[in-house]
């Protein structure tokens, strides 16, 4: 297993300018290490909706790369998005899921039968480019820059471990954050 | 005696000049029976994109993706879809402040007389109960309310609602 904030770092050093859309627990760790909030995308409210948010991101800016960082208890709500990518087939999409061995994102509540979803498998056949799965922090590590090189979409299932005492969810509210993003986006494009 | 023959149905090809006129750029919709025409038009014109989904609350975070990247979206499905994604448009539409058109289905619509079906029973209270405001679509001559729609969400920055009242006519 990989601690949770580990994965979190490893993700912002390769993110570059990628869109960052993320939700849950992973959400919870990433706005504190992410360096570009100007280009996240927070999901506080409508947790289940971070693929489907991700793949509108990723048709409306296919020159950029789209970065999902899901939860495996927000996916297992909304399983029809993996068809729904894997139709799509955004080139520029990756989509981690982090499973959480610590059912955080439920406050500990375990769901019977989450420990033996394939979510690696389900996006497979779902029509997705590539699938992997990782729990081991060296080999996530060595894996990201060829993750990072690949054409989409790629689900990532990471086993995770999340800090003892799970980090608050952000200040900003949606709307701003959103607002924000959207603020960033038009700027650059200006400035083209 | 003579007897005048009106023909008043809803060519798709009104509701897709609609869409060009308001510089749509993508439609993201569930597939269904009742608007196979429209789909053969969608996909001849090269300004759209169609994006399929699997349930309709997919759409309306689709579309809250590609508007916050800067595109145009409009959303298609009817009117069970929107009981269907309904917290979707609680958190991504209306609390986001996100202009939309949402092009919906008006099944169990009968104008007159009883309405058996629930689904047209029920969606104009939903709508009401969210503050959405929605327009009457029945024939080609009502087709320019769909300006009306977007123009009212870029204003307000709101969902708003075109209510598909017929079938497509070939």
């Amino acid at each position: 297993m990989i601690p949770s904030r580990e994965v979190a770092r490893a993700i912002n050093y390769h993110r570059q300018d990628s869109l960052v859309v993320s939700t849950s627990a992973a959400l919870r760790d990433w706005h504190n290490v992410s360096d570009r909030r100007d280009l996240d995308i927070d999901l506080t409210d409508c947790m289940d909706r971070a693929p489907a948010v991700g793949l509108g991101l990723s048709l409306a800016q296919p020159n950029r790369r789209i970065l999902v960082l899901d939860c495996d208890a927000t996916l297992r709500t909304d399983l029809a998005s993996l068809v729904t990518i894997g139709e799509a087939s955004p080139a520029n999409f990756v989509h981690f899921v982090l499973e959480d061995a610590d059912h955080s994102s439920t406050d500990g509540t375990p769901i019977r039968g989450l420990d033996r979803i394939d979510f690696e498998g389900m996006a497979r056949s779902a029509g997705y480019a590539h699938a992997c799965r990782f729990d081991n922090l060296e080999e996530f590590l060595i894996g990201l820059e060829d993750i990072m090189a690949r054409t989409g979409p790629i689900l990532v299932a990471v086993k995770v471990l999340p800090e003892p005492e799970l980090p608050a969810f952000p200040e900003r509210t949606m709307a701003d954050g959103w607002a924000e993003v959207r603020r960033a986006l038009s700027d650059e494009t200006r400035a083209c | 005696m003579t007897t005048e023959v009106y023909e008043s149905v809803l060519h798709p090809q009104s509701l897709v000049a609609e869409l060009k006129k308001n510089n749509v750029s993508h439609v993201v919709w569930l597939p269904d029976s009742e608007t196979n025409f429209l789909y053969n038009m969608m996909m001849e014109e090269p300004t759209l994109d169609l994006i399929p989904v699997c349930r309709e609350g997919e759409t309306m975070a689709v579309a809250a993706g590609l508007w916050v990247g800067g595109a145009n979206p409009v959303v298609l499905i009817q009117n069970t879809g929107v009981f269907e994604a309904g917290d979707s448009i609680r958190g991504l539409c209306l609390d986001l402040n996100q202009p939309l058109v949402m092009l919906v289905g008006y099944r169990g619509w009968t104008r007159r007389g009883p309405t058996p079906d629930s689904a047209g029973r029920f969606i104009e209270h939903i709508l009401h109960a969210w503050g959405i405001n929605y327009y009457l679509v029945e024939t080609d001559d009502d087709a320019d309310r769909i300006s009306i729609a977007f123009d009212e969400s870029v204003r307000l920055n709101r969902p708003v609602a075109v209510l598909i009242g017929t079938e497509f006519g070939v």
